[in-house]
């Protein structure tokens, strides 16, 4: 385990509480960034970060250290937004939470081009089968190694590997003329 | 290099970090195979497309929010007695007091079996030499006893079946 996520761990189980605060700080965003590319809203996001995050408290005296905390954090993140996604089926992407921060120079024209292709990835993405739209996000949104993402996902790491072309298979088809109009 | 190595190995080098000679290798065949290296512009800009929404980032506002959130949803938290005793018992402060009691306690438990007072023997209880004794002797008994008897039979075998036993001179 990282050395520092280890004394953070450690201190936490002595009984400091200010080493379980310094974790949500340090994770923080990375956990809400998965969970928002996986649900695509703030309130959806932050609801399941928090849950991450009570799951951790609740559980961390007695984690065994035998992956990275980091793993474990992102494994209880993602199967958290899974279950989500499977009882909260068919939520239209809202177009205010596609994120999309346009350059200040922009014309209004582009500021509304950045966002219809915003929209487009994201409902591209979000039209994946639930696994593969959590590999894509690990991999290519938070750029974990393939063995980590297997270790996350409880598979093997040819198993990330396969579903991630195909992934990108379903992706280049479904971008395809933007794609093409980029070149 | 394969087509299929080649594919397994462009995601990895298009997506993330990949040794110097596996790259090297990879650049080789698809200079030589042209469906290998149209796949690779295809998924290279696929992925580029696909990283150019960034990620939403909240102000310092709303993760202050989220703290104060979360701090409500600890708070109702039911926590188990005994994980909440554990955890206290965990205290700095009281981790000390607490080992020293248990030192205290398993000394006083070692002291008490090193020198325990043996229990009094029970009166009933007599010593093994005592009880051979009584043994011994009723043993030496019996074989007078059981002569006795056998006179005793004889002699009234002999006794007349028709003898009056009435009178006393």
């Amino acid at each position: 385990m990282d050395a520092e996520d280890l004394a953070l761990v450690e201190a936490f189980r002595g009984g400091e509480e200010s080493a379980y605060t310094a974790l949500v700080i340090k994770y923080r965003e990375s956990v809400y960034r998965i969970a928002h590319r996986m649900v695509h809203n703030h309130e959806d996001a932050s609801d399941l970060a928090q849950e991450v995050f009570i799951r951790v408290h609740r559980a961390l005296p007695r984690f065994a250290g035998r992956s990275q905390l980091r793993t474990w954090l992102y494994r209880i993140t993602v199967n958290l937004c899974l279950d989500f996604k499977n009882r909260v089926r068919l939520v239209p992407i809202e177009l205010n939470e596609l994120t999309w921060e346009a350059p200040a120079q922009e014309n209004p024209a582009e500021v509304v081009e950045h966002r219809e292709l915003g929209s487009t990835i994201a409902v591209a993405v979000d039209a994946l089968p639930p696994r593969q739209r959590a590999m894509v996000v690990l991999r290519l949104y938070q750029d974990l190694p393939y063995a980590e993402i297997a270790s996350i996902m409880g598979c093997s790491e040819g198993t990330v590997k396969a579903t991630m072309f195909a992934a990108l298979g379903k992706l280049r088809k479904t971008l395809a003329p933007y794609v093409e109009s980029r070149r | 290099m394969t087509c299929e190595e080649a594919r397994n190995l462009m995601l990895e080098c298009l997506t993330g970090s990949t040794p110097p000679d596996a790259r090297r290798a990879l650049q080789d065949h698809l200079q030589t195979c042209q469906v290998c290296a149209a796949e690779a512009q295809g998924v290279e800009d696929t992925v580029a497309l696909l990283r150019t929404v960034p990620d939403r980032q909240l102000s310092e506002s709303q993760w202050g929010q989220f703290a104060q959130a979360l701090q409500v949803r600890l708070a109702q938290e039911t926590v188990p007695v005994w994980v909440r005793l554990m955890h206290w018992l965990r205290r700095p402060r009281v981790a000390w007091g607490t080992a020293t009691a248990t030192a205290a306690l398993v000394a006083a438990l070692v002291v008490s079996i090193a020198f325990r007072v043996p229990a009094p023997v029970a009166q009933t209880d007599l010593p093994l030499a005592w009880r051979a004794m009584v043994t011994d002797s009723m043993t030496r008994a019996a074989p007078s006893m059981t002569g006795t008897l056998e006179v005793w039979t004889a002699q009234l075998a002999e006794t007349p079946a028709d003898l009056e036993l009435t009178g006393g001179d």
